[in-house]
């Protein structure tokens, strides 16, 4: 592969991973109300929230066997998602305010990556 | 025994971890060094940098002139074994290497013309990888490794018991609460995020050494080490013929290697100049978890194919994909990035944990050791100290000396690795005559300016450094340099909070009204 495309590939699964994890910290009620200025979070938006969380996880997986195959792959989204869920604590630890808002941003850029590349 | 099962297991991982988490960081940090042996090397050895603004020469040619250098210099004897690597990947360069009278010898070759390049001695990061799992003493050092990777099992064990708010606090980390809060938090986090990571790297990295921690079942099966080898690993090895002969120019035999095993990485030529010499090609390791390397072996003499092996027995392929897993050899940069982080994360868990114990005793002392409590509370901090500060400088030291040392110094390569061991008896010292709090920000400051003044002595002393690495296009060196820079910028970070600390002050933060 081609240090372009492993690049792609690093940015695309690590995008992932971190949007998931955001979903899912968002899916607490405490770091949801840490992120959003003290908002309560629904019943129904946890449960989206979990639910989107789980699938931006399983499209990372997608997205690490594109680019190392799956036993590789596999390893490497694990490490990404680890990866991921630190730099995540940090951001929520530094400035929770933006944690939304790079959350959706990041998982706009994986998924945008993601749908070019299933077209290319 | 304590009366409950939480009790007794935070009471293992107190003091099993406090005790051997000192030994752990240290194989922890040299550990994550390790996954860029060969990057570390290749920047310790600056004289043999890359120019990449010149093309290379063919494949073929590489093979050539190492296989006339080593015709001239390495001995034909039976059993011998010449070994020649490609430059490629974290390789930088044309390497060959040959073992006389149980030495080593190993030459860096110049692509183009053959000749050696003279290099500065040193062990470069081989010498990291081998404190990582030797501790520089051998068998004894790796049965010492090995029982802390079985302590850092039960530590691993015994968190995941005591924490009981793993999902609660997943993501929790509460920088501006109480000191003994927020490095709890840091522990917890850490150890939580990294689980899959801390418990593969620990579990592979025992299982990888059967020989040394469970010799009885294979003894069972195999008489010997290499009988277990040869079940998995087929060799095309001829008998020893003793009469000499030409032999050809394995260059040409490629095309039909990489037809055979797709790519070539390195080659060992077996027997050379005999009768019976036998050339073997292997594709190299990059391309999957497990550690096996396609091979396909040639006469030497007449370049008739021999056989090759693509197919690996389960059982092998399984221990390979262990050993693989910990060596972390696959996947190019991307991997070696995540393991290099993981690993790191993993130095911050121990040292949080080493911190802690003494965080807890400074406010509520538990007086475990009676009268003498006061004292070996003040041991632990300067222990806490040595091992953690200690083991960072050492690394720095380690990586000065072999820039201040004159490259025709006798036995360079040894004052090195002195430089490195004798460091941590310094900060040994040093932390036990400050006060705890002093020594800990002297030896971060210290640290501090090791690496941000790296690149600057190398500049003045007219060695290469940053500059020319960047202009040569060598982004191995660089790369090592400029992360050793950056390493500099998160130690800084801490500098502020230990000096507020030291004053007793509060952080801002927590004074501003909530």
């Amino acid at each position: 592969m081609s240090n372009v495309s492993v690049l792609a590939a690093s940015l695309m699964t690590y995008a992932l991973a971190y949007a998931g994890m955001t979903a899912f910290c968002l899916g607490m009620e405490k770091h949801y109300a840490q992120a959003r200025d003290g908002a309560v979070l629904s019943p129904a938006s946890r449960k989206w929230l979990k639910a989107i969380g789980w699938s931006l996880l399983a499209l990372g997986i997608l997205s690490s066997a594109y680019g190392w195959g799956w036993s590789i792959g596999l390893v490497a989204w694990t490490g990404f998602v680890s990866a991921a869920a630190i730099s995540l604590v940090l951001l929520l630890s530094y400035s929770p305010n933006l944690l939304t808002k790079a959350g959706v941003s990041v998982a706009g850029i994986g998924l945008l990556a993601l749908l070019v590349m299933v077209i290319d | 025994m304590k009366k409950t099962f939480s009790l007794s297991m935070a009471w293992l991982h107190t003091w099993f971890g406090l005790y051997l988490g000192w030994l752990l960081f240290a194989v922890f940090i040299t550990g994550t060094m390790a996954v860029f042996e060969h990057g570390i090397t290749h920047w310790m050895q600056p004289e043999g940098r890359l120019d990449n603004t010149v093309s290379q020469p063919a494949v073929e040619h590489q093979f050539e002139v190492a296989q006339a250098y080593l015709q001239q210099h390495a001995p034909k004897e039976k059993g011998s074994m010449w070994m020649i690597t490609l430059p490629g990947g974290a390789h930088p360069g044309l390497e060959v290497r040959w073992r006389q009278k149980g030495e080593a010898h190993e030459v860096r070759l110049d692509p183009a013309s053959g000749e050696p390049i003279e290099l500065r001695e040193t062990e470069g990061g081989a010498m990291l990888t081998d404190f990582h799992y030797t501790l520089l003493a051998g068998l004894t050092g790796t049965i010492i490794v090995g029982l802390a990777a079985v302590v850092m099992m039960v530590g691993l064990i015994s968190g995941i018991v005591i924490h009981k708010r793993i999902f609660k606090d997943f993501f929790t980390f509460r920088r501006q609460s109480s000191s003994q809060r927020s490095w709890l938090d840091a522990h917890n986090v850490s150890g939580v995020l990294m689980l899959p990571f801390l418990l593969m790297i620990t579990y592979t990295g025992l299982v990888m050494q059967p020989l040394v921690f469970l010799p009885l079942g294979l003894k069972a099966v195999y008489d010997n080490p290499r009988a277990l080898r040869g079940d998995s690993v087929q060799s095309f090895e001829q008998p020893y013929a003793g009469t000499p002969a030409d032999m050809v120019n394995i260059g040409q035999l490629l095309p039909q290697a990489k037809e055979a095993i797709g790519s070539v990485e390195w080659a060992v030529i077996q027997n050379g100049g005999d009768a019976s010499a036998v050339v073997e090609f292997f594709a190299g390791v990059g391309g999957r978890v497990a550690a096996v390397a396609d091979h396909v072996a040639f006469s030497a003499v007449t370049g008739e194919l021999l056989g090759k092996q693509t197919e690996w027995r389960d059982s092998g392929y399984v221990f390979r994909s262990f050993v693989g897993l910990h060596i972390a050899m696959f996947g190019g940069w991307t991997v070696s990035w995540l393991y290099f982080i993981g690993g790191i994360v993993s130095c911050g868990l121990i040292a949080t944990g080493l911190i802690l114990f003494t965080i807890k005793r400074r406010k509520r002392p538990e007086n475990e050791f009676g009268a003498a409590s006061a004292r070996v509370y003040r041991l632990i901090e300067a222990l806490n100290v040595a091992a953690v500060m200690g083991s960072i400088n050492a690394i720095l030291i380690y990586f000065w000396a072999n820039r201040i040392l004159p490259i025709d110094f006798a036995e360079r390569s040894d004052w090195e690795v002195r430089a490195f061991l004798l460091t941590w008896l310094v900060s040994l010292v040093h932390a036990l005559i400050r006060k705890p709090l002093a020594s800990w920000r002297d030896q971060v400051i210290l640290a501090l300016l090791l690496c941000w003044l790296l690149p600057v002595y190398s500049w003045l002393s007219g060695q290469p450094n940053l500059l020319t690495f960047w202009q040569k296009g060598d982004g191995i060196a660089f790369g090592v340099e400029v992360t050793i820079l950056l390493f500099g910028g998160l130690l800084s970070m801490a500098i502020p909070k230990l000096s507020s600390t030291m004053q007793g002050l509060p952080s801002k933060r927590k004074v501003r009204p909530a």
